[in-house]
């Protein structure tokens, strides 16, 4: 493949993919409006998100303001916009810190085997026995509340949990004979490791990397529904959700279904553009298209 | 019915042991919502008065009732798939 060839490869493969996943595509689209707003909130936002208008409390959509306003006067929209910057700020860094926890776990354990690897899984059975979302809230309590407090908890939580699926990865890719080739020559574990294991478990890095991101979000607002989440200044979605929307749904139900919407639109995107990431990465696993294994790649 | 609906449970009990720590988390945020006197309310309302010993009570309670409905779930495999032995 020559490099000016190139370009024009990608953009055919940008269409063909968004013949072949439509979903995944409008998803990704979702996903990228979402980081164009979260990226440039301050422009975007009509008013600050903590600038308080007392006269124009609780008012209906108008043009001033375009999907009305809390008890204070805030603008809902320019709250929402900025609720897009704190969700996924901390979606993507708890995300790459549970990433990177899973790929340390598991990696090593998967790569070093024996008894460490024993030592370790039995750490992550008992992990794995509490809820979830005890767990955080356990965590969260002891903690206290904090961005910085929220992403470390999510991130660690997270990252336990996924580290089994990276080292399933990483036992499956020793069983191959071009590992077993690579050892039997001579090459020292480092080596191996960085030579034959790191590029093979790529794909399923980014894979953990887009599918559980949905599901931080999400995390994220049940955590500030119950009271354990970002502090009350912070404009996130989901505290939006649970605190003035749930005091003031009945009288302005708006300020409960925004949030609400942006939370659903938000995940489901994110969801499906994990799963279509996943379907293109590993060919065994077409979703929709047939049985996993079905089809010959 | 003996023979479909014995396999066909198979991933069904798969699934109902790993819906329990799920159900638990949920039963927080419902019984919140709806102030019902639960364990999840019980739960968060001894975080909200940093009452530790109840926490650290009810997470051994729900912790223990999540290992024991996942052996629940491996003592039904081999009644419902008798390829499935223990030892």
């Amino acid at each position: 493949m020559s490099n000016a060839r190139r370009p024009v490869r990608r953009v055919d493969s940008l269409v063909r993919l968004a013949r072949r996943k439509p979903l995944g595509a409008i998803s990704a689209l979702i996903v990228l409006t979402l980081l164009f707003v979260a990226i440039f909130a301050d422009v975007l936002a009509p008013y600050p998100y903590d600038e308080i208008h007392l006269i124009d409390r609780l008012q209906g959509p108008s043009a001033q303001y375009l999907l009305g306003t809390d008890q204070a006067g805030r603008d809902l929209l320019s709250r929402l916009i900025f609720g897009a910057r704190v969700s996924l700020l901390v979606g993507l860094a708890v995300t790459t810190l549970s990433v990177v926890i899973s790929t340390v776990i598991g990696g090593t354990a998967g790569f070093l085997g024996g008894r460490f690897d024993i030592l370790l899984q039995r750490f992550v059975d008992a992990w794995m026995a509490f809820p979830g979302l005890l767990l955080l809230l356990t965590m969260m309590s002891i903690v206290g509340r904090g961005v910085p407090q929220i992403i470390l908890v999510l991130g660690i939580a997270g990252g336990i949990g996924g580290s089994r699926v990276i080292r399933g990865a990483v036992i499956g890719i020793k069983e191959n004979a071009y590992f077993q080739a690579a050892e039997a020559v001579g090459a020292s574990r480092l080596r191996t490791f960085m030579r034959h294991v790191v590029p093979n478990v790529l794909p399923v890095v980014i894979i953990t990397f887009s599918v559980s991101i949905g599901g931080v979000v999400l995390a994220l607002a049940s955590l500030g529904f119950l009271g354990y989440g970002l502090p009350p200044g912070i404009p996130d979605w989901g505290g939006l959700l649970s605190r003035e929307g749930r005091q003031y749904m009945e009288i302005a139900p708006r300020l409960a279904f925004w949030p609400g919407l942006c939370l659903t639109v938000t995940v489901f995107s994110l969801n499906m553009f994990g799963d279509a990431v996943r379907d293109l990465l590993d060919p065994r696993l077409r979703g929709g298209a047939g049985r996993p294994g079905s089809h010959t790649a | 019915m003996g023979h479909a609906l014995k396999n066909a449970l198979i991933p069904v009990v798969t699934l109902i042991g790993l819906q329990l720590p799920l159900l638990v988390g949920g039963s927080v945020i419902i019984e919140n919502i709806f102030n019902l006197p639960g364990l999840g309310r019980l739960f968060l309302n001894a975080l909200n008065s940093r009452d530790y010993p109840v926490v650290s009570g009810l997470n051994l309670v729900f912790g223990v009732a999540v290992l024991g409905s996942n052996l629940i779930v491996d003592l039904i495999y081999p009644y419902l798939d008798p390829r499935v032995r223990y030892q």
